[in-house]
């Protein structure tokens, strides 16, 4: 029976955890490419394209953590951004790893006594790796 | 971190001890107390479903509450004084930030109803406490 909890996913980015984290998704896909040959009529046929893969990042903002520091600068700054390794932890030891791009910071100040938030979407450039120890 | 939230309950009473002073008398949760022949307070702290808002490596827990604070008068007299006083306690605790406690909006003094020979309002002072998990 899995075992793991939202509450033990944490976020590495170069290294560093990533500072007042909330919580991080995922997403890989392949799309679909058509293979059905000419003339075929009993059905379609499909394989699919290399992985592609974008993700989510939320945590209270703070450019004082340095994790945190690292993703904004990737899109507040202009110059072309140095991708990193980012490891979407399970646990300390199972892990989803990729570099990645930042390709959006959402930065939320809701009214209240809300902390104020930020969300990053991202770019996996490359390959992802999963580690299952 | 130990749990600490009788902490942030007497953080808040004592704030109301320091800043209503003698404004009128105070009834205290679990007190025993003798209702005056003048207007008193009685504050309470309602606790919410707590919820965990940071993982690892922060890990910050937040705990939702309401200090309800009921003001009785004499009737007889009208509403003013008593919705004078909920003035006063509106501003107290209006968007304070406090030993690990963040207090919103508190809401306008509810209608005042007799009951039991007293007039009574009550302002509800909505705020979040924050915890971090060690």
């Amino acid at each position: 029976m899995a075992t793991l909890r939202g509450s033990d996913g944490t976020l590495q980015y170069d290294s560093n955890a990533v500072g007042e984290f909330q919580d991080w998704e995922l997403d890989i896909s392949r799309e679909e490419i058509e293979t059905t040959a000419s003339g075929v009529t009993s059905g379609k046929t499909f394989t699919l394209d290399i992985p592609g893969t974008t993700g989510r990042i939320r945590a209270n903002c703070d450019y004082g953590d340095t994790a945190q520091a690292a993703l904004l600068d990737q899109v507040v700054d202009g110059a072309v951004p140095t991708p990193a390794t980012a490891q979407f932890r399970c646990s300390a030891t199972k892990y989803f790893s990729g570099s990645i791009l930042v390709t959006n910071a959402r930065i939320v100040s809701q009214r209240g006594p809300n902390n104020i938030t930020v969300e990053f979407s991202v770019r996996v450039t490359g390959a992802v790796t999963v580690t299952w120890s | 971190m130990a749990s600490a939230l009788k902490t942030a309950e007497g953080a808040i009473m004592a704030r109301i001890n320091t800043e209503w002073a003698s404004a009128t008398e105070i009834a205290w949760p679990g007190r025993r107390f003798t209702k005056p022949d003048a207007s008193w307070i009685r504050p309470a702290v309602i606790w919410g479903d707590g919820f965990m808002q940071t993982a690892g490596p922060t890990n910050r827990n937040q705990i939702p509450g309401v200090l309800k604070i009921q003001v009785f008068g004499k009737p007889g007299n009208g509403e003013g004084e008593i919705k004078g006083y909920a003035d006063s306690i509106r501003d107290i605790f209006n968007r304070v930030e406090f030993s690990g406690l963040r207090f919103d909006a508190p809401s306008g003094p509810k209608p005042a109803v007799e009951r039991n020979d007293w007039l009574q309002t009550v302002v509800d002072c909505p705020f979040i406490f924050e915890e971090v998990v060690s």
